[in-house]
C-alpha cells in the first residue's frame, strides 16, 4: 500500500535526480566559483604553503606523459604556472649500492631533512614522501648515494579531476542544504523517511569526495620516490685463498680418522 | 796352551757402520708410541701410525717432514697449532672445546686442540695433538663417539702420554 507523494515532492525530487545526473559533467567555463569551491582551493594552497596552487609544468608534462632518462631531471616544482595546473609528481631511482643498510639510513636522513618522510621500507626499496617544491632537491639528492642504474619521473596533471571534483562536492552540498530543508517542510512521516535516506545517500557520497580530495591534496603536496636497491657485483673471493695449501690438513677430522680402519679390512 | 783368537766378522763390521751411519742420517722412526691393551695396532712405520679400540675408537699419528727440501715449509710449533684450529673451524660442525699444554713422553711440548661434533643426532669426540721440531711436525689426531670414546679415555690418554718425538 503506497503514499501519494504530494505534487509538489514529486517536482522537488525530479529537480533533484536532475541536478545529481547532471553534477558529473564538464566544468563549464562560464560557471561562478562557488564560495565553498574558493574555500577549497584555498585550502589545497595552504596546504601546499604556495600562494596559489599553481605549478610550471611543460605541455609534455601536462598531458601525464613519463620521461626516463639517465640524464633527465625533473622540472621545478616551485614556479607558478599560467594555467594554474594541480601535479603529482612520482619519481623512481635504481641504484647500485655496496652497504645497503647504510645507504638507506642515508637515504632517510636526507628525505627527513627535507621534512619528509618513508613511507615503505624493505631490504631492497625505499618508497620515500617529500614536500612537492623540493621534489628536484630530492632526485638529485638521492641519485648521489649510489651508482644510478636508472632513473625517471613523471608529472600526472590531475588538475581536471580536482576540478571535477570540487564542482561536485559543491553541488553535493547544495543538495544536501535543500534536503535539509525539504525534511523540515515534511508533511508526512513517508516523505520525512524518504528525504532523510536521500539526504544520508548525499552526505556520503560528500564524505567520499573530500576523502578524495585530502588523497589528491596528500599526493599534490607531497611527491613519492621509490628507491631501489641492487647490491654491486663483485668478483667472489676464492675460499681456497684462505686455505693453507698443504694437502696433509685435509687429512683432518673426523670423517677421515674413521675411515683408516677400512684399509686393513 | 792354545790360544785361539776371535776373529771378528767383516760383515758384522760393516753392519755396526750402517747401523751407526743409519742412525746418523735419521732415516730411523721419527716417533716412538706405545699401543694400550685395549687396542689394536694397525699400522707402524717411519712416518705413520694407526691403533684402535674394538668399537672404532681411532688414534691415528703422522709425521711430516718440514724445512728445507721437504714437503713442508718450515714453521714454529705456534704456527701449525694455528693453521690446525684456522682449518678445522672452515670445516664446519667441529666446536673447540679446550686447548691444552702437552709434553711428550722425552718432555717435548705440544699443544692439544679438543673439538666436539655432533653427527645424525650422536655426539663425537676429536683430539688433535701436535708436536712441532725442528725438521718434522707430529700430528696425532684421536677421535670417536662420544660415549665410547670416554670409555677408553684413559687408554687414549695413556697412548698419547706414551709419544716420543725424535
Amino acid at each position: 500500500m503506497g503514499v501519494a507523494l504530494p505534487r509538489k515532492m514529486m517536482w522537488v525530487l525530479a529537480v533533484i535526480a536532475l541536478l545529481v545526473g547532471c553534477a558529473a559533467g564538464p566544468p563549464s567555463a562560464e560557471m561562478a566559483a562557488a564560495p565553498e569551491e574558493v574555500g577549497d582551493r584555498v585550502r589545497l594552497a595552504e596546504a601546499h604553503g604556495v600562494d596559489d596552487i599553481r605549478a610550471e609544468a611543460s605541455p609534455a608534462q601536462a598531458s601525464g606523459s613519463s620521461v626516463s632518462s639517465p640524464t633527465a631531471e625533473p622540472p621545478e616544482t616551485e614556479a607558478k604556472s599560467e594555467r594554474g595546473q594541480l601535479l603529482i609528481y612520482t619519481g623512481s631511482l635504481v641504484l647500485a649500492i655496496y652497504e645497503v643498510d647504510e645507504t638507506q639510513e642515508r637515504i632517510v636522513d636526507a628525505v627527513e631533512e627535507m621534512g619528509g618522510y618513508v613511507s615503505e621500507r624493505s631490504s631492497s626499496q625505499l618508497t620515500v614522501r617529500v614536500p612537492a617544491e623540493l621534489f628536484r632537491d630530492a632526485m638529485a639528492a638521492l641519485s648521489k648515494m649510489g651508482d644510478v642504474l636508472d632513473t625517471s619521473w613523471r608529472a600526472q596533471d590531475v588538475t581536471e579531476e580536482v576540478r571535477d571534483l570540487e564542482i561536485r562536492l559543491r553541488n553535493a552540498r547544495q543538495l544536501r542544504d535543500r534536503l535539509e530543508g525539504l525534511l523540515e517542510e515534511a508533511e508526512t512521516v513517508a516523505d520525512a523517511l524518504e528525504i532523510e535516506r536521500e539526504l544520508e545517500r548525499v552526505t556520503l557520497e560528500i564524505e567520499r569526495i573530500l576523502g578524495q580530495l585530502d588523497s589528491f591534496e596528500d599526493r599534490i603536496a607531497y611527491s613519492t620516490i621509490e628507491v631501489s636497491f641492487r647490491p654491486i657485483e663483485i668478483d667472489e673471493v676464492p675460499r681456497e685463498d684462505f686455505m693453507l695449501p698443504f694437502t696433509f690438513f685435509d687429512q683432518l677430522g673426523l670423517e677421515s680418522l674413521m675411515r683408516v680402519p677400512r684399509r686393513y679390512r | 796352551m792354545i790360544r785361539t783368537t776371535t776373529r771378528r766378522s767383516p760383515w758384522a763390521a760393516l753392519m755396526v757402520l750402517l747401523l751407526f751411519l743409519f742412525a746418523a742420517t735419521g732415516c730411523g722412526p721419527s716417533f716412538d708410541v706405545v699401543t694400550p691393551d685395549d687396542m689394536v695396532e694397525l699400522e707402524r712405520d717411519r712416518h705413520s701410525y694407526v691403533a684402535m679400540t674394538y668399537d672404532g675408537v681411532v688414534v691415528r699419528g703422522s709425521v711430516y717432514a718440514q724445512g728445507e727440501r721437504a714437503d713442508v715449509p718450515g714453521a714454529a710449533h705456534e704456527f701449525w697449532v694455528n693453521a690446525t684450529r684456522e682449518r678445522m673451524r672452515l670445516r664446519a660442525g667441529y666446536a673447540l672445546l679446550d686447548e691444552q699444554e702437552v709434553r711428550s713422553a722425552d718432555g717435548h711440548l705440544g699443544t692439544r686442540l679438543v673439538f666436539g661434533r655432533d653427527q645424525q643426532d650422536s655426539p663425537y669426540v676429536y683430539w688433535i695433538t701436535l708436536f712441532t721440531t725442528e725438521d718434522h711436525l707430529h700430528i696425532i689426531d684421536a677421535g670417536g663417539q662420544k660415549d665410547r670414546f670416554e670409555g677408553v679415555r684413559d687408554s687414549v690418554e695413556a697412548l698419547l702420554a706414551s709419544y716420543e718425538v725424535r
